[in-house]
């Protein structure tokens, strides 16, 4: 009996008791300032809570290859990414020139749904993203392949920091790597048209795009690829055999998650494009937001902008989870 | 059909020399064995005469054709990886026909018999239509293996062929693989780790470590007069006893005993302090008329394997000159010298750990070493 690989006795009381409290502690907050329809919101999760503490003292004695701890942070990881979906389904759904003070998006109406598309500041900047955030994706995925290749395969000095610097720039600020190329473009007086805006976007494009094809030619099965030079195959057939069916899908996996990526972007978008037609939609909807009144819209456009990525999340989720490492 | 040849191929990564000056040559139909331990640079050998490395030295010459920079399509080699490099979504007999069919001009109905032939061969008729993620390492193994066979290429470079299939299989899917060759009459280079493998199923024997050629021959050459230590200490199973020696007056004094030198090796290992004595296990035995080195010893430890039994019998090296044969240890990057010897005798002798007994070996089977070079100077 391999005893090490079960959570021990104590480990799991521990996590009962916390979920129980936590539960506890949720409930008499539910009860007491939450007011109604959310009440029973609080509660529902509070129960959850709390009979996950129950069952973890009634299974803490046993063999059961479980960790209460894990399944505690699942719930509260569920919890912290619903409740603010919750609150943004809840604002769009709330009825014109009526303001939502509760989570549960009771009397819902779905209007905003569809003012959102006839409203001429966030259908503008719905393809400003658009046009942008394609154009950037386009031209980083050409750009990062071959790099992605060269920091795989070629023995280029000092590619280790290469990857690093690529890493490293995911998480600086966007301004730090955007406006310089935005300060050209404007002193370049180029800076008029709204593709011009894709120029500092690559910014963000880049990084993302090189890192994630990187980890695409990491898990690429290159003896095949050299199994296939061998067998004599031209550079189309390398393509065909190779190529497509071992690295297309990835690869436009990637390409939809570097979109998605780099139209999510609000700071670029907020502070460097020079005309209203240039702003993104995620600064559009920064600016809207400011307005009560449009907050409804604001959250409707935001959920039909997340739709696709839940659908390609739902679609390739096992590829995901394997591409982004579990 | 054509003959294999590699000219003084070199091959430097980042400062690490991977292939030193290879030369090997493979006359048309032969088979030749590169056997090497693990890391001894056999797979990149094959990659750089299949065209996938670019050698920074040197030449790979095809019938007398140089193809060096030549692309492997080129080149019209069939190769089998070591890790099968199988098409995950293809099943078998695509896999099988896949390298015959990126060629045009094929006969698909001469392709499809083919295929069936090379299926039938390596017992793979009854899975054609299984996937590789259905198959286990065994069967994996030979579809690559039957992949290669399947293309008409001129040679055939076989990466590590046998290595996943049972020991009950393994000579029987040898047999075939090889039958196969000789019946195409295809030039084939095989690399593998298992020696017995080496000299029962090729021509002739390269033995390679540290991306260096110790010696190229036909494996009674290899056995019979190794070229240097390595050689020597890798080739047969299990391998040869090296026992270093002092060179005094007209013979070599070893820790277990002295061995008389002739004229000849006399000459060769004057003015030297220390030389290693070498001689096989199986070249051992208790009788001792004509024995060139004879020696008593204890029998430390014994191993009965039915056919015969090893005896291990130890002895006492000076640390200084164990200091020595460390540091050629070091130096060829593997495990040469023991402190005991081996000998192999026959089942149905009565031996007994601790029971005192002479050994003695003929001269023909006693080698010489240089414990520096390696260099066998009695060969």
């Amino acid at each position: 009996m391999n005893v090490a690989s079960h959570p021990s006795i104590r480990s799991r009381l521990a996590a009962s008791v916390v979920a129980f409290l936590l539960g506890f502690a949720m409930a008499n907050v539910g009860l007491i300032v939450v007011p109604r329809p959310d009440t029973w919101l609080w509660l529902a999760a509070a129960i959850v809570l709390m009979v996950t503490g129950v069952v973890g003292v009634l299974v803490a004695d046993t063999r059961r290859d479980v960790s209460l701890w894990a399944v505690l942070g699942v719930e509260l990881l569920t919890l912290f990414t619903l409740a603010p979906l919750l609150w943004v389904l809840s604002t769009a759904t709330v009825a014109e020139g009526s303001r939502r003070t509760t989570l549960w998006p009771g009397d819902a109406t779905w209007s905003a749904f569809g003012e959102v598309w006839d409203a001429g500041p966030v259908r503008t900047a719905m393809g400003t993203s658009l046009l942008v955030a394609g154009l950037a994706t386009v031209v980083a995925m050409l750009v990062a392949a071959p790099a992605a290749h060269a920091l795989m395969h070629r023995d280029a000095p000092g590619r280790r920091w290469w990857y690093v610097a690529f890493v490293a720039a995911l998480v600086l600020p966007t301004f730090v790597l955007g406006a310089p190329a935005a300060a050209q473009l404007l002193a370049l007086d180029l800076a008029t048209s709204r593709l011009a805006m894709a120029v500092p976007t690559l910014a963000v494009a880049l990084p993302i795009a090189v890192w994630l094809t990187v980890r695409v030619l990491r898990r690429a099965p290159w003896s095949l690829y050299d199994a296939v030079r061998a067998d004599g195959a031209s550079v189309g057939q390398r393509l065909r055999h190779f190529a497509v069916p071992h690295l297309a899908l990835d690869l436009g996996l990637v390409t939809i998650l570097v979109f998605f990526w780099t139209s999510a972007d609000v700071a670029l978008g907020a502070a460097m494009a020079p005309t209203d037609d240039q702003r993104t939609l995620p600064a559009t909807l920064l600016a809207l937001g400011a307005d009560p009144e449009s907050s409804r819209l604001v959250a409707a456009a935001g959920l039909w902008w997340l739709l696709p990525l839940v659908l390609v999340a739902t679609v390739f989720s096992r590829r995901l989870v394997s591409l982004l490492g579990r | 059909m054509s003959s294999i040849d590699v000219r003084d191929v070199s091959l430097v990564r980042g400062g690490r020399t991977l292939l030193e000056s290879v030369s090997l040559s493979v006359p048309e139909a032969e088979t030749l064995a590169i056997v090497g331990p693990p890391g001894a640079g056999k797979s990149l050998l094959l990659q750089v005469i299949v065209g996938l490395v670019e050698p920074t030295g040197g030449e790979v010459v095809l019938d007398e054709r140089v193809v060096t920079g030549e692309s492997p399509r080129k080149r019209d080699l069939s190769m089998m990886f070591q890790d099968y490099a199988l098409h995950p979504q293809r099943d078998v007999y695509d896999n099988l026909a896949f390298a015959a069919t990126l060629r045009k001009g094929r006969d698909k109905s001469a392709l499809a018999e083919r295929i069936d032939a090379v299926a039938g061969l390596l017992a793979l008729s009854d899975v054609q239509g299984a996937r590789p993620a259905d198959l286990d390492e065994a069967r994996k193994q030979r579809v690559a293996a039957g992949r290669a066979l399947v293309r008409d290429a001129a040679g055939y470079l076989l990466d590590e062929p046998f290595a996943a299939q049972s020991d009950r299989l393994r000579p029987h899917v040898r047999s075939v693989v090889l039958q196969w060759q000789r019946e195409q009459a295809r030039t084939t280079i095989l690399t593998t780790s298992d020696v017995d493998e080496a000299l029962a199923s090729a021509d002739r024997v390269a033995v390679m470590h540290q991306g260096f050629v110790h010696q190229v021959g036909t494996p009674r050459e290899l056995y019979e007069r190794p070229a240097d230590m390595f050689v020597a200490g890798y080739l047969g199973n299990p391998p040869m006893n090296l026992i270093p020696g002092f060179p005094e007056g007209e013979g070599v004094t070893t820790p277990l005993g002295t061995l008389p030198l002739d004229a000849v090796q006399r000459a060769v290992v004057e003015g030297r302090e220390v030389v290693v004595v070498g001689v096989r296990p199986e070249h051992l035995s208790e009788s001792t008329y004509g024995a060139a080195f004879a020696f008593h010893a204890d029998v430390d430890d014994l191993e009965w394997r039915g056919r015969s039994q090893f005896a291990y019998l130890g002895y006492e090296i000076a640390p200084a000159v164990e200091e020595v044969l460390a540091e050629v240890e070091d130096l060829v990057d593997f495990d040469l010298f023991q402190s005991f010897v081996m000998a192999e005798l026959p089942s149905d002798r009565t031996l007994e750990r601790g029971a005192r007994i002479t050994l003695g070996a003929a001269p023909q089977h006693v080698h010489l070493f240089d414990p520096v070079t390696g260099e066998n100077l009695s060969a």
